[in-house]
């Protein structure tokens, strides 16, 4: 586990790393058809089987992970008023690489 | 430390109780009564769920614990985020953790707002309102899921909570689904009954043991016109007389579940019976955001995207609705507070109440408010009108509205746009009173006595002296001392001790100006006016009606 950041930057192969932990830990007894390794491109909704109140249990897990409260999931979850309808791993993991290395 | 139970009934009202037990419907809690102490409890200014078992835990109002709500919004300078309120917003200590330092063991099985569960030693924490999928994560100590798995007939989904289910149990519960939907809360009950038996059993080290029954709650929101006779019609109809009878047998196994925890107990527990707070009848509907636009104080967004946005979540019966913030100085952010906030101007030009305005401009919108009649009756619609620094009165204060409204029925208000703004609902629904209960028995207990109104900031320092602790300095109740035997009480005097400790908390970066609307004030806003703008106007959540 790679736990806080400590001010040592975090690269994106060991957020990758970190947030397929996240993901298979959470998804691991759910009945999803999903088969296979989690990648970039697979969704959250339409792979993982995830529905909008398990986005809510990620970000408490990926805050936990790292010990932050202060990232801005607004910029990862809304687009133009709404709520996005999916969200794919590789973008959630490019928001983390960008936003877990300001401070 | 002594050994002491709670049994949490969410909602539990003697308006329901009493009859059940007048009928022969829960001989054991009659018994139980006779033998020991009631009254009614009083429940957090706005009685709902999150504040009021929070404040339960804590021994702290609102305003120091700082949860107001299910949901809260969180503003930052790029935007707005709605997520669940969850443990690492709870700013007080909580009783499992107080028991945890004086060496004890607690056992808190069901309890709002405890996940992700705190790490102290000897606990076992199982939260309540949270989805199956994620229980395993959330249990401590880890390893006790593997224990519930081996429990025999032992189903993640039926214990925890399913949001659309729950959010249907507060709008309307078709009748062909009603009979299903309260067998799913009598097993439900089973499960949590179950979980209790194994723990206070496997290792009877414990010394507080805690779990909540929010079954009731659920069936007073839903089936209200089955449990109160006044609604039920002279003839009843074959689909009520079931009903009734369903109802009562939730009921009937309830009773059984408290009969075997005292017995599980044993001879030296004692036991308090707690709920967070009462109900009743809601007979009105009353459209807070539509009177405030008709009153203009709001104004719903022009552009067509918010507005589809808001339909397709009406649709949806999701938990937020948009409105146009640019020119909105009042509005209401979730119907789940029956709350008003008042936008506090931030810069020239922004359209907000001044700060110097505020004051007046509150007692005009109070004037007003107070002025509401009810269609039927022609009285008051509202009872009272509550101004935040006097009910909720702490360093999170401001995450609560400026204004809780009180309607005369106690009903949840609905934050959508909708004619007209206060109507008369088409059946009778349960809703949240402030009046729920509090029953004690056990060794030491007073006997028959019929206590006068209580707080529910009380039960936490009344729990800590039945276990023989202090109660900490800056607990706001105090120790139903009436509930205990004069001789006990010489015995065991109250002893008032350290305060309670600042709750876990880790390298939590919120810089200054993030995380309230006032913060943000204080710090200066230099987020662009378009961007917090646009994001304010995601600010408004609530149930629909």
């Amino acid at each position: 586990m790679s736990g806080e950041t400590n001010g040592v930057k975090l690269d994106r192969e060991t957020i990758f790393r970190d947030m397929v932990q996240i993901l298979e830990n959470m998804t691991s007894d759910w009945d999803t058809s999903h088969e296979g390794e989690i990648r970039p491109e697979t969704r959250l909704i339409a792979d993982l089987g995830f529905e909008s109140i398990d986005v809510v249990q990620l970000v408490v897990d990926i805050e936990e992970r790292y010990q932050r409260r202060d990232l801005p999931f607004e910029k990862l979850l809304m687009e133009n008023d709404r709520y996005v309808d999916e969200l794919q791993v590789g973008k959630a993991v490019d928001f983390l690489v960008t936003h877990l290395n300001q401070r | 430390m002594n050994k002491t139970i709670l049994i949490g009934l969410d909602g539990a009202t003697f308006k329901v109780l009493d009859p059940l037990m007048d009928d022969g419907v829960m001989p054991f809690l009659k018994r139980f009564l006779a033998d020991g102490v009631r009254g009614e409890l009083l429940s957090t200014p706005h009685p709902l769920t999150p504040p009021a078992w929070t404040t339960l835990m804590t021994g702290r109002n609102p305003g120091a614990h700082g949860i107001f709500d299910f949901l809260r919004a969180e503003i930052r300078p790029s935007g707005a985020f709605f997520t669940l309120n969850n443990f690492r917003d709870v700013q007080c200590e909580t009783i499992w953790s107080i028991v945890g330092r004086a060496g004890g063991r607690s056992i808190s099985l069901n309890f709002p707002l405890m996940a992700p569960p705190p790490s102290i030693p000897g606990s076992s924490i199982i939260p309540g309102l949270l989805s199956w999928r994620h229980l395993r994560r959330n249990i401590h100590p880890p390893s006790l899921y593997d224990e519930l798995k081996a429990l025999p007939g032992f189903s993640a989904a039926e214990l925890s909570w399913d949001f659309e289910s729950e959010k249907k149990a507060l709008q309307h519960v078709p009748e062909e689904e009603l009979e299903p939907w309260v067998r799913f809360h009598v097993a439900r009950e089973h499960h949590w009954f179950t979980i209790l038996k194994h723990l206070l059993t496997a290792d009877p080290s414990w010394n507080l043991a805690a779990v909540i029954f929010d079954g009731v709650d659920k069936l007073q929101h839903g089936c209200w016109r089955f449990l109160d006779r006044a609604f039920l019609p002279a003839q009843p109809s074959e689909f009520e007389l079931r009903m009734v009878e369903l109802c009562r047998e939730y009921f009937r196994v309830l009773d059984g579940f408290i009969r075997e925890i005292v017995a599980l107990a044993g001879p030296e527990a004692q036991v308090f019976i707690a709920s967070d707070h009462g109900f009743g009848p809601t007979l009105r509907l009353f459209r807070v955001n539509a009177w405030l636009e008709r009153n203009g104080y709001l104004k719903w967004p022009q552009g067509h995207t918010a507005r589809e946005e808001n339909d397709r979540r009406a649709g949806t019966t999701s938990h937020y609705v948009l409105f146009d913030w640019a020119s909105t100085t009042a509005y209401a952010q979730s119907a789940a507070t029956n709350g008003i906030h008042i936008r506090l101007r931030r810069e020239d030009g922004d359209g907000g109440v001044a700060p110097e305005a505020y004051e007046g401009f509150r007692a005009r919108l109070i004037d007003q408010l107070l002025a509401v009649r009810d269609p039927v009756t022609n009285t008051p619609f509202f009872k009272a009108i509550l101004k935040r620094e006097e009910v909720f009165p702490g360093p999170h204060q401001d995450k609560g509205p400026d204004l809780t409204l009180v309607p005369f029925d106690h009903g949840f208000l609905s934050v959508l746009e909708g004619e007209p703004v206060l109507s008369v609902r088409s059946m009778v629904m349960g809703t949240h009173w402030p009046e729920g209960v509090f029953m004690a028995g056990g060794p030491g207990i007073s006997r028959g006595q019929d206590l006068e109104r209580l707080s529910i900031l009380d039960i936490a320092p009344t729990l800590l002296h039945s276990l023989g602790l202090e109660v900490p300095v800056d607990f706001e109740g105090r120790v139903i001392e009436r509930a205990f035997e004069p001789a006990y009480l010489r015995e065991h005097p109250v002893r008032v001790g350290r305060p309670t400790e600042p709750p876990r908390t880790y390298a939590t970066t919120a810089k200054p100006g993030e995380g309230s609307d006032r913060s943000r004030e204080e710090a200066g806003d230099d987020a662009s006016s378009e961007d917090a703008m646009v994001l304010d106007r995601l600010r408004v959540l609530g149930y629909v009606e």
